[in-house]
């Protein structure tokens, strides 16, 4: 039997080619190295042939032997590439992912405040919503019957007040109550922060709730300035605004401290209101009234105090225009936070 | 307090620009919240802290410009009328009525105020009504002392009583409105009726009209409590009620009724027949003198201010000044209030030289004197911390409910403490459950087609015995997709207690218990009562579709948790402590059963105590019910876990643990092997 060697690479190499899946490949390997292939048929043949014949019959065998091996493993390599890029992940697909949830916009601009305090040395007090006559009013020098107490209007519950004769309990309008509270259970120094819900009956619109929030703080020692309070508050705007922040101090009325100021900003963050000073705070030096009410012997102690209303710095720096969004608590808004 | 510039102009000159004086005024205390265009005049709307009722008038205005521009004011001085014949003036409530002047002008012509006043008080927004009445308002914006005009004819009997009125005592007032009286009430009457409302305004009949000849001027000086009580209980305040009750000086009684007996005289003619000035409160005692030392100043602003400059703008500010060394003795004007202690006066200094003009510096806090419990501080935050992990967003909900709302929830609890003065029915009760309050976030999505809530709160419960705060958690809706699965699964109670449980694993706190059986409001066969330390905390389920519907939620599983969180507070765990993790291989072996009665937590006891110390976990892998388990009947499929801490356990050893645990759990709840 005589081979066509050269013709038999021409075929190896179309059947190779020719197969369009990694099974028509093995078909083609079968045919050709199988034990029953091609080359193995012309192994056979060697025991028959002779003399020239017989080596040039061995040399073709080994040539298609390796050229069949060759050009399937190239085949192979190239089919399954194929298979692979088919089944590929699309890997624009969106990503699996538990959502997060939020806190609420007024919790993290108490908790951010009050960081920034607590950095400064201070630490956090908390005192009761529902207080007494003597607290909300009479320790903070404010009289009952007065019209410095109109800017105090308050809720009063149907409880009578167990520490004060024919007196009712009330919801705190301020969280200044927790002044004087502080003071008498604690000798200074002490610097403390009072963060709370307060409450007064004001008509509700889109600048008023009846239910917000404040943050009370106080600085009790030996030497504490009116250069302290305006220290101590320049650095809290400066870290909570930003350094550009603009400042003042405008001289104000508090019964409960003397000097007394509110404090106004302007700051570019606050869209819209780009040249206007925003009042964000009021303060002042605690008054000897007031320590008097605590306990404190006279002269000895000198102190800063300030408040300020949650609500309204968050909707300053969050371009937010009625109070009444947070109370809502609407999803879609909730989420932006 | 409205102030027009060319009014103030009469009496300084400030040299300065209308925004310069805005300023100016305002960083010393008279913010100047709208500067607005009247004519060729300027107004400023100026606001006047309660503490200086001597800044609601012009000349007391004035007076601040003085010191706070350094200018001289102009002088005016009022022309002084002595008593002439008797006025009938009979003051029966001394404690009311301190100073009461009456001043009995004859013969005048009612007629219109002459432009160039005329317009100054229209510049503030008084209307003119007559030169007379005119002229009273004219003097009360510039002096603050308020007066009032009677047609002196009209006054029965002629006579002025100063009086409580008697309960029932009628009046009609100037605005028309008949209002009824009683014994808290201050009036003016005459031999017969109240005249007018002591402070607060005038009676229509016996007001100055156009045929009126002959008038009877009161310039008095009534109790501050007394008129704002009257003012509160009558809901009626006037330009002189609101000077009143802050406070006005005896002293400028006979002033303010000179000078409006003297325009009256001027400008509307006449001729004074009496004035009788009674006066019971001792007016001419000069304040108490505050001394003010250099060092006072320094230790309550942490900076000097210059002694002359300080003394000047005392000075200026009407106080009478003697300095002795480096301290000022100081005695305040009369009608200066509020300056009674060293701090006010250093405040006068302050604000005058402007807060920004002062020094700055930063306290030093050293050791505080109070200790913090940070694990109890923390214990809300971290709480909150691992619910937002957990997807959940915080809600914030007013603590005041209805009535009506609280028993929609069907809230049977301690009775909850009501306000005195809600400002609606919404807001009537302090809130003793956080319920109405979940449902009211979920309806309010709900109706903007959010239907996927999962809400928490720490917020407060309150209760005549205390605030108590208060975890409230509330799912309603489907897990948030996944692709990979097409379905989404909703929600139920057990994804509330497993968020439930991680969150206060969060924070430490172990060995919740859950019992079957909770509050009204929720449906039944789908609520748990929650334990802590055999103590009830609260209760978590699915709301029941009647509740819902009343709070017009419909079709949907609401689940919602309130846990009381002292409890929690108080059963912290201590800090965890390190365990080496176990070193010897564990195995697992499954047992898929059918129970009928058996309670999950009964199961878990008794593998538990089974488990002769090397089982190590007790996972349920699924529940199963339906038509291929008996009726009555459930499939469960639970994991053991067994592992050894000082061996590798053999297979002979755990399948014959496993078994002896299976064979118990057979006979024990009547199971059968799946």
């Amino acid at each position: 039997m005589s081979w066509d060697i050269e013709k038999i690479k021409i075929d190896v190499a179309a059947d190779v080619n020719a197969a369009g899946a990694l099974d028509a490949l093995e078909a083609v390997r079968v045919k050709y190295l199988g034990k029953k292939g091609l080359v193995q048929e012309m192994y056979a043949g060697l025991a028959t042939a002779t003399g020239d014949e017989k080596r040039s019959l061995g040399k073709g065998a080994n040539d298609i032997k390796i050229l069949a091996d060759a050009l399937i493993t190239q085949r192979k390599a190239a089919l399954a590439a194929t298979v692979k890029r088919a089944q590929a992940l699309d890997v624009t697909m969106p990503g699996v992912a538990r959502d997060a949830g939020t806190r609420h916009l007024i919790t993290q601009t108490i908790e951010e405040i009050c960081d920034v305090f607590e950095r400064l040395g201070f630490v956090i007090q908390r005192g009761p919503e529902v207080e007494t006559e003597f607290y909300n009013f009479t320790a903070l020098n404010i009289p009952l019957d007065h019209p410095s107490r109109d800017s105090f209007d308050t809720f009063y519950l149907d409880e009578k007040d167990p520490t004060a004769v024919g007196r009712y309990l009330l919801l705190r309008s301020h969280t200044s109550p927790g002044q004087v509270r502080v003071m008498q259970n604690h000798k200074p120094p002490l610097a403390v922060i009072i963060p709370g819900k307060v409450y007064r009956p004001d008509a509700v619109d889109a600048s008023h709730a009846f239910m917000f929030h404040q943050i009370e703080g106080l600085l009790v020692d030996k030497h504490v300035t009116f250069a302290d309070l305006k220290g101590l508050l320049t650095a809290f705007c400066k870290k909570f605004f930003g350094d550009d922040v603009k400042m003042r101090f405008r001289p104000h009325f508090f019964p409960f401290t003397e000097p007394s100021a509110e404090v106004d900003i302007q700051s570019n963050i606050f869209k819209g209101r780009a040249g206007k000073w925003l009042e964000i705070l009021g303060c002042g030096m605690v008054h000897p009234a007031v320590f008097a009410h605590a306990g404190y012997p006279a002269g000895e102690y000198s102190g800063l105090a300030f408040g300020l209303g949650v609500e309204r710095i968050a909707m300053l720096r969050h371009g937010i225009g009625d109070i009444r969004t947070f109370t809502e608590n609407d999803l879609r808004v909730l989420k932006q936070f | 307090m409205k102030l027009s510039l060319k009014w103030l102009s009469q009496y300084i000159d400030h040299g300065l620009s209308s925004e310069e004086l805005a300023n100016r005024m305002t960083m010393a205390g008279l913010e100047v919240e709208a500067v607005l265009p009247a004519g060729d005049d300027t107004v400023f709307e100026i606001e006047v802290t309660p503490n200086r009722p001597d800044c609601l008038n012009v000349l007391g205005l004035a007076r601040e410009v003085s010191a706070i521009t350094d200018r001289d004011l102009k002088a005016l001085p009022p022309k002084a009328h002595a008593d002439v014949a008797q006025v009938d003036i009979t003051i029966e409530d001394k404690e009311g009525c301190g100073r009461y002047l009456g001043t009995r002008v004859e013969g005048v012509n009612v007629g219109i105020l002459p432009a160039d006043k005329s317009r100054l008080l229209q510049a503030i927004g008084l209307k003119p009504i007559s030169n007379i009445v005119d002229i009273t308002n004219f003097v009360l914006f510039e002096f603050g002392q308020p007066l009032h005009a009677f047609d002196a004819d009209k006054l029965e009997g002629g006579r002025i009583i100063v009086r409580r009125a008697k309960k029932g005592e009628k009046i009609v007032t100037l605005d028309d409105i008949e209002r009824t009286l009683d014994e808290g009430i201050l009036v003016i009457a005459d031999a017969r009726k109240p005249v007018a409302i002591a402070g607060i305004m005038g009676g229509r009949d016996t007001a100055v009209t156009a045929g009126t000849r002959n008038i009877l001027l009161e310039s008095a000086y009534f109790d501050m409590g007394l008129v704002r009580r009257a003012s509160r209980k009558l809901g009626l305040t006037s330009d002189s009620c609101y000077r009143f009750e802050r406070g006005v000086d005896p002293a400028t009684v006979p002033t303010a009724a000179d000078r409006a007996t003297d325009l009256i005289l001027e400008l509307a003619g006449g001729r004074v027949t009496a004035r009788r000035d009674v006066c019971l409160r001792e007016v001419t005692a000069a304040r108490g003198v505050i001394e003010v030392a250099a060092r006072d100043i320094r230790q309550l602003l942490g900076t000097d201010i210059d002694p002359l400059r300080a003394r000047r703008i005392l000075e200026r500010l009407a106080c009478a000044v003697t300095v002795t060394g480096d301290t000022f003795s100081v005695q305040p004007p009369r009608n200066r209030n509020d300056l009674k202690i060293r701090e006010d006066i250093i405040e006068e200094l302050a604000r005058v030289v402007g807060f920004d003009n002062l020094a700055m510096s930063l306290p030093s806090v050293g050791a505080i004197n109070i200790t913090v419990d940070r694990e109890k501080e923390d214990f809300n935050g971290r709480l909150a911390t691992s619910f937002v992990a957990q997807g959940f967003h915080e809600i914030l909900t007013h603590a005041m409910i209805s009535r009506a709302a609280m028993e929609k929830t069907g809230y049977d609890g301690i009775a909850p403490m009501a306000l005195q003065n809600p400002m609606s029915a919404e807001q009537e009760l302090m809130r003793p459950t956080m319920l109405p309050s979940a449902l009211q976030a979920v309806a309010f999505n709900m109706n903007r087609g959010q239907k996927d809530l999962k809400f928490f709160e720490i917020g407060k419960r309150y209760l005549p015995a205390g605030e108590r705060w208060t975890l409230l958690m509330v799912m309603t809706g489907r897990h948030e997709g996944d692709w990979r699965r097409g379905k989404r699964d909703a929600f139920d109670l057990f994804d509330v207690k497993g968020a439930l449980e991680t969150a206060f694993a969060a924070v430490r706190v172990k060995g919740l218990e859950y019992r079957a059986g909770a509050a009204a409001a929720f449906e039944a066969g789908q609520a748990a009562g929650v334990f802590l330390k055999g103590q009830p905390i609260g209760s978590m389920g699915r709301i029941s579709d009647d509740v819902l519907g009343k709070f017009e939620i419909k079709k949907a599983g609401v689940y919602v948790a309130e846990i009381d969180l002292a409890p929690a507070l108080d059963a912290l765990t201590p800090q965890a402590k390190f365990a080496v993790p176990e070193e010897f291989p564990a195995m697992v072996r499954d047992v898929s059963l059918a129970v009928k009665a058996a309670r999950f937590e009964d199961i878990r006891a008794l593998c538990a105590a089974r488990g002769a110390g090397l089982l190590r976990k007790i996972e349920l892998v699924e529940e199963y019910r339906g038509d291929k388990i008996d009726k009555g009947s459930r499939g469960l499929v639970l994991s053991l876990t067994y592992q050894a801490g000082d061996r590798t356990l053999t297979e002979d050893a755990v399948n014959a643990l496993h078994e002896s645990i299976v064979k118990e759990l057979m006979e024990k709840f009547e199971a059968l092997r799946r």
